[in-house]
């Protein structure tokens, strides 16, 4: 459903075609693109990639909604950019100024219409960018502005973790400093 | 004031618009009954409205016969036929309605971005006339319908109250929904 293929390997994912106005057949890997699900959205597969559950702050059915318990559940269409980098650093990821590509770093890019998250995307080892459609298929798409427009908005911060899983050197120096800082105060 | 010869619009009967063609009950159905069905339909008054028009106007000459009336008036072929009419459009727009919604809003990860979506919104506004509709569809549809009928009936008759999970909300309405409309049983 929503596919029209085009040769033996070739899937066109027309759905998210016609809702992302400035996509087009060629902005994305036609030839790898995931089957349709409602398991997990753009934020759980930007965070941890597939997975079970959906990622969002909804008040609302908690228990079907992944969300870090110390952060909070907003209301719909009040969400904050703030809360979402917050659930992201819990991650490892930390604000960042572009979406280039850099050796040994994992991007993510955040969609904001007024302010309010919509949708996100995370970069490969390749520079492609990976995004999973609301219920619809998850794409890579060579670049970030063909999945702009009036559904998700613009993106308008950026995230980077180090691929390696270990912190950055300025979190390392924090965490002595804090270390340092609780032996002394004792 | 006085001698001006002036008498207040208040002080004159009103004029009754059937007063001379009504003898009976039987005769005001008669000669209404095609004029009550066609507001029916093209007004879309609930049958409670259309009753309360055509029997405000009746009550004047035959206070003791509004219920014969309002019984007679709302089984008439006529309106029976009206209210199946009636009932297949609103089906059939519901019907296109949640097939464009649902479709439209899955490039959403965002739910309140799938909730102001134009057909979602129209539904609800709807009422309780749908309610039995989004039930049906709830029962074999795993988008998210109950947003609409915890905007449609009110909180305190809302059977999920408190329920987390989408899952166990799901069995709550439909459970609810069989009990109170029992066509969908």
């Amino acid at each position: 459903m929503g596919k029209e293929k085009i040769s033996s390997t070739c899937m066109r994912c027309l759905e998210i075609e016609d809702f992302l106005e400035n996509l087009g057949p060629h902005d994305y890997d036609q030839e790898d693109t995931s089957p349709q699900t409602e398991e997990y959205n753009c934020i759980a597969y930007a965070i941890v990639g597939v997975t079970k559950k959906p990622w969002w702050p909804s008040a609302r059915w908690k228990n079907d909604y992944e969300w870090p318990s110390h952060l909070p559940r907003e209301e719909y269409l009040k969400e904050t950019l703030d809360n979402f980098i917050q659930a992201f650093e819990t991650k490892g990821y930390r604000v960042c100024s572009n979406g280039k590509l850099k050796k040994g770093i994992e991007k993510v890019a955040i969609y904001t219409i007024a302010g309010v998250p919509k949708h996100a995307a995370r970069q490969l080892e390749t520079g492609v960018w990976v995004s999973k459609c609301g219920d619809y298929e998850d794409i890579k798409h060579y670049t970030l502005p063909p999945t702009e427009g009036k559904n998700y908005g613009k993106v308008t911060t950026f995230l980077h973790r180090r691929r390696d899983g270990k912190p950055f050197l300025k979190d390392r120096i924090l965490s002595i400093i804090n270390k340092l800082r609780r032996k002394f105060l004792r | 004031m006085l001698g001006t010869g002036r008498i207040p619009l208040e002080a004159n009967p009103r004029k009754h618009p059937f007063r001379k063609e009504v003898t009976s009950c039987d005769d005001w159905i008669t000669a209404h009954a095609e004029s009550a069905s066609a507001d029916w339909l093209t007004k879309q008054l609930s049958p409670n409205e259309l009753a309360e028009k055509y029997i405000i106007l009746l009550e004047t000459h035959h206070t003791h016969t509004h219920l014969h009336v309002q019984h007679s008036v709302l089984q008439s072929p006529s309106i029976e036929t009206a209210k199946t009419k009636d009932l297949e459009k609103l089906e059939k727009e519901f019907a296109e309605r949640a097939d464009r919604w649902e479709k439209e809003s899955s490039i959403h990860s965002s739910p309140g971005e799938k909730f102001i979506h134009r057909d979602y919104l129209r539904i609800i506004g709807k009422g309780e006339q749908v309610v039995p509709l989004i039930i049906k569809r709830q029962e074999s549809s795993n988008k998210d319908w109950l947003f609409a009928l915890e905007n449609i009936i009110p909180e305190d008759e809302n059977p999920a109250k408190g329920i987390e999970s989408f899952k166990d909300a799901v069995e709550a309405w439909i459970s609810w929904g069989k009990k109170k409309y029992q066509a969908l049983a």
